[in-house]
């Protein structure tokens, strides 16, 4: 494992493979979430609960469920930087915030816009709404100390440490406030979603997820690449990871 | 004649925020003899001493000889509690070094008895810089790395200073130092230069 | 160091935010009865936050970490002595402080001993939590500020079970307290380690 790590960690070999992947991953993304748009707009039943509004829901879940996975990538990636050193894994972990605040956010935003047809409200204090704000505070606050040193490399390492405490923490967090909202039980009811959901509402649900996960890849791809060639080039003396 | 050294430092490399600083550099620091570590502006000499003192990462071998496992260190900071007095400096690094003998010279030999209530923060520059090398002669190390010991210091000060460094390299010690300025003022065979680019 | 006015600073700072409370939410008695131990628990964040700043920063900036480095201290006495001088001089305080503004805020006096006790195992997380955050934050840029961005996320979960262990040690059922006890028992193994690890690299 180390050694098969070792060999894919260098950055040249590992352009060798990104720069192919990247293209697939660009068309193989925009395909998907295409057809999977196509399914989840015109294909897909309405609720017979919440009517049409149900088909945010196909942007809701696959972005929530990516700002999870990614914080999980980018607290992998600084555990392999810690103990093994490789800076790629660094890269790969820094690269990754800005796409993550930006799936997180969208989470949020979609989701209150669909509270507001279902809950009557834009905003309501339940566990997965709240956890995932903080969510998105702690990718801010990841983002923001990847921009505030100027010695790069003990920036670097502040990143990764951040990126580990908050990894063993966020459980902790997303605890505690279920354990708050379940004694803080607001008014409205709410309807827990993926219970009762049917055949033809999963497949655009998958569809788009894998369309993000690839999206993710292409972006992620493309922004290592200019990371590493700007290392490669040296114009950036100081701030060679950025 | 190898038995002698106090620092053997062979094929040291060090990198700092992704660049290399300096790349296979060697020497031997003998007792009584002072190493004087030249270079540019950001050469990485503060880097060299830092990588003596294991604070850096590095590859190569450094060699300590045997019994020394305190290394002195002045650097372009000067490591003290600003809202302390000079009563309190002495009495923390005292116990830290497990200093026995009577600081009182120390403080005389460097003309810091009439402040030992002043806070150190109404101290001058040089007098800071005098209580660094107090420090330094209570911890009683064999070696010492000063990172430019005089720069931006009035002539007597530099003179006493020096003085110090001379006394500490005729009593065996051995001292590696940076310095911009041409430190003339040692043993020429006693004085070996290792340049940085 | 006890005469440095610097130490006492969190505590006044405390005193001095549950001046807010009652001006901004009117005097009447409900409003703050009921809010009484909320605000308290953040009158005792704002203390903390304030006073993470100054944690490491003089050790940092002066050069006596690097010296203590260099010297071979280990840096678990420092971490081990910080950790505990924070906590004597923010959180022990407070602790005690705490009842009498609870009697300020015309909180009930049947919570006095159930806050005294969630302070009890709460503030020294405060005190583990920050600290490897005011660690990893040295040598940043607009420091301060940054340091209470990244610190208040990871207070969350103490602020939430620190204000209703003091419902529950009412109901007897103490739940809160176990889960803060808990949380306590395993920052204290992990995190001075994370935060000497952090305090090496900050030196480099």
């Amino acid at each position: 494992m180390l050694r098969y790590l070792h060999k894919y960690a260098n950055p040249v070999r590992f352009l060798s493979i990104a720069r192919p992947m990247r293209k697939a991953m660009g068309l193989l993304s925009l395909f998907i979430i295409l057809v999977g748009l196509v399914f989840a707009l015109f294909f897909s039943p309405p609720d017979y609960q919440q009517k049409e509004t149900v088909r945010i829901m196909y942007i809701h879940v696959p972005a929530a469920w990516m700002s999870l996975m990614i914080y999980a990538f980018i607290s992998f990636s600084s555990i392999v930087f810690l103990v093994w050193k490789f800076p790629l894994f660094l890269i790969l972990a820094k690269e990754s915030v800005t796409v993550g605040v930006i799936f997180t956010f969208s989470a949020l935003f979609t989701g209150s816009l669909w509270g507001k047809p279902t809950w009557g409200t834009y905003w309501v204090w339940d566990a997965r709404l709240t956890s995932f704000l903080i969510l998105f505070f702690i990718y801010l606050g990841l983002k923001l100390i990847k921009e505030s040193f100027s010695h790069s490399s003990k920036g670097d390492y502040a990143f990764a440490y951040l990126a580990l405490i908050g990894g063993f923490n966020l459980p902790i967090i997303k605890f505690s406030v279920d354990w708050w909202n379940t004694l803080h039980q607001p008014a409205s009811i709410i309807r827990t979603g993926g219970v009762s959901i049917s055949n033809e509402m999963l497949i655009p649900l998958f569809l788009m997820a894998t369309g993000f996960l690839f999206l993710f890849i292409y972006i992620l791809l493309v922004s290592v690449e200019i990371n590493l060639k700007k290392r490669k080039m040296g114009y950036s003396k100081d701030k060679i990871i950025n | 004649m190898s038995k002698k050294y106090l620092l053997k430092v062979k094929n040291l490399s060090c990198e700092r925020n992704y660049k290399i600083i300096f790349k296979k550099l060697s020497f031997i620091l003998f007792p009584g003899n002072i190493i004087l570590v030249d270079g540019e502006n950001g050469a990485g000499k503060t880097s060299l001493l830092l990588c003596v003192a294991d604070v850096l990462d590095y590859t190569g071998n450094i060699l300590v000889k045997n019994g020394i496992d305190n290394l002195g260190y002045v650097g372009h900071k000067n490591a003290l509690f600003e809202n302390e007095t000079i009563f309190d400096f002495f009495a923390f690094w005292k116990n830290i070094y497990n200093y026995t003998k009577n600081y009182q010279d120390v403080l005389e030999y460097f003309n810091l008895i009439d402040f030992i209530e002043t806070p150190i923060s109404l101290l001058s520059f040089g007098q800071k810089k005098k209580l660094s090398f107090a420090r330094l002669i209570m911890m009683n190390s064999k070696i010492w790395l000063l990172d430019e010991p005089i720069s931006g210091l009035d002539e007597k000060t530099k003179q006493i200073i020096l003085k110090i460094i001379k006394k500490h390299l005729s009593q065996g010690g051995g001292v590696l130092a940076t310095s911009h300025q041409n430190l003339n003022y040692f043993d020429i065979n006693k004085t070996t230069r290792v340049k940085i680019d | 160091m006890l005469y440095s006015n610097k130490s006492w600073f969190a505590v006044s700072f405390f005193l001095l935010c549950m001046l807010i409370f009652p001006l901004s939410l009117g005097s009447s008695e409900g409003l703050l009865k009921k809010t009484a131990v909320s605000s308290i628990w953040i009158c005792v964040l704002f203390a903390n936050l304030i006073s993470l700043e100054s944690l490491f920063k003089d050790d940092y900036q002066s050069g006596i970490l690097l010296q203590y480095k260099i010297n071979k201290i280990p840096f678990s006495i420092i971490v081990a002595t910080k950790l505990i001088s924070h906590w004597t001089f923010t959180g022990f305080p407070i602790i005690f402080l705490s009842p009498i503004f609870l009697v300020f805020l015309s909180g009930s006096f049947n919570d006095i001993f159930g806050l005294f006790f969630s302070l009890l195992f709460g503030t020294p997380l405060f005190s583990l939590i920050g600290m490897p955050i005011a660690a990893l934050t040295l040598g940043a840029s607009t420091r301060g500020p940054l340091l209470i961005f990244l610190s208040i996320p990871f207070f969350l979960p103490i602020i939430i079970f620190g204000v209703l262990s003091v419902g529950s040690f009412n109901s007897g059922t103490y739940s809160e307290y176990y889960l803060l006890c808990a949380i306590l028992s395993i920052s204290i193994v992990i995190l001075p380690y994370i935060t000497i690890k952090i305090l090496q690299e900050s030196l480099k």
